[in-house]
């Protein structure tokens, strides 16, 4: 029986992905991954719902803009924590998001953990 | 007669007017009763003039208004792009660093994973260390070519160095990564800006042909050095093929490609600066290939 809560992590950089599955594994969780915007949408489809959604903005095919739009389109992905996490300065347009928590990089294992931990 | 100006005028014989006498600039004349001010032929000319000299600084200042604006977009653009590919491995580093620090006080990691996970927060560090010199370069004011100093290397040698580094980071991006530099390639050449154009043409390659293969190959041909990156990927439209050595190129769909548009502008510049050129072939879905050729002296 899995009991472990779920992180979607959302990021294009294969770097960020594997670093990210890897240290939050160690922390405790499970993880799924996806690239871009339109393959997270495509996992929410199918997979069941992640606890938490780790979310980067700059990325291609889908950026992390259109991903929050269609994810707050929909009522059962609405409700899931999103968490995102940026490298630029928080512009109004980032907080119009209104993504639960926002991450600036480069964020220290022990603050990702943290946070993600309030939410599940 | 009456005037209502020092000036004379002088009644004019077709019409039954004033007319104004050629050396004035203005008169004041009764036209069907009503008094009028009248120009001189010189003014209405100066006038006319000035009006087109107004609206051609008018056009001017929106054109430079709108190249302003474009520079500013393009800053704006760069500016969150250079901010998120230099956070980007910082933060993979990082994240390794403190894994491996918490790994160490709880003691959990073996040996053999300890020393994998330094390295990935090694090349992590150099890849942060690439985009930094990146960035110098295009900090060089105008279209000034980066300086060159040259020494006698080994291209072919210098090549399987650049293979190697990019072993991890092509494994990452499901690329197979081949090289065929069998026989030296000598020349007189600056090491550090051959590295940079074979690191970022690898670069280029793993952003753009994820999980295909890719092939290096380091050849001589007479008194020249050819060097080919060729990758299997998307390719290039011909429309686009010029563009990609422009700065702050971004061909191919969506908002971000990864990179700052500076990579292969960076390749072209220090080709140049070694007296040689860069060219690529292409065509959609049939992958890229990148050919450097370099004077040998």
């Amino acid at each position: 029986m899995e009991t472990r809560a779920t992180i979607l992590v959302i990021d294009d950089d294969d770097e960020i992905r594997q670093v990210l599955a890897m240290v939050l594994d160690e922390a405790g969780f499970r993880v799924v991954t996806a690239a871009n915007g339109r393959e997270a949408l495509e996992r929410l489809r199918g997979d069941p719902r992640p606890d938490v959604i780790l979310l980067d903005l700059m990325m291609p095919e889908m950026d992390g803009y259109q991903f929050r739009a269609e994810q707050q389109r929909h009522p059962a992905l609405r409700a899931i924590p999103t968490l995102i996490v940026i490298a630029g300065t928080v512009t109004p347009r980032v907080e119009a998001l209104g993504a639960e928590a926002i991450l600036p990089k480069p964020v220290s294992l022990r603050r990702l953990v943290d946070t993600i931990r309030r939410f599940c | 007669m009456i005037c209502l100006c020092s000036y004379s005028v002088v009644r004019c014989p077709s019409v039954g007017l004033l007319e104004v006498l050629e050396h004035h600039d203005h008169a004041v004349v009764r036209r069907r009763g009503t008094w009028t001010i009248v120009e001189s032929a010189s003014v209405k000319a100066t006038k006319e003039e000035l009006s087109r000299i107004n609206e051609e600084l008018e056009r001017r200042v929106q054109e430079r208004t709108e190249e302003l604006r474009a520079a500013l977009a393009i800053r704006e653009q760069f500016l969150s792009a250079a901010s998120h590919e230099l956070k980007t491995p910082l933060m993979a580093t990082q994240l390794y660093i403190d894994s491996l620090v918490e790994a160490t006080e709880a003691r959990r990691l073996s040996e053999e994973e300890r020393r994998q996970r330094l390295e990935r927060a090694s090349a992590s560090y150099r890849r942060l260390g690439q985009l930094i010199e990146n960035l110098f370069d295009v900090s060089r004011p105008g279209s000034a070519l980066p300086s060159v100093e040259r020494e006698q290397v080994d291209l072919a040698t210098l090549a399987r160095e650049v293979v190697e580094r990019f072993a991890a980071p092509a494994r990452l991006a499901g690329c197979e990564l081949a090289i065929r530099a069998d026989r030296p390639v000598i020349g007189r050449w600056d090491p550090m800006r051959l590295d940079q154009i074979l690191t970022n043409l690898l670069a280029n390659a793993l952003t753009h042909a994820r999980g295909t293969p890719i092939e290096v190959v380091v050849e001589e041909h007479g008194d020249r050095a050819v060097s080919t990156v060729r990758d299997s990927g998307a390719g290039i439209a011909s429309e686009d093929q010029a563009r990609v050595f422009e700065k702050f190129a971004q061909v191919g769909a969506g908002p971000a490609r990864g990179g700052f548009g500076l990579g292969l502008w960076i390749v072209r510049q220090n080709a140049t600066a070694m007296g040689g050129t860069v060219a690529v072939e292409s065509a959609p879905g049939r992958g890229a290939t990148f050919r450097v050729e370099l004077p040998r002296s």
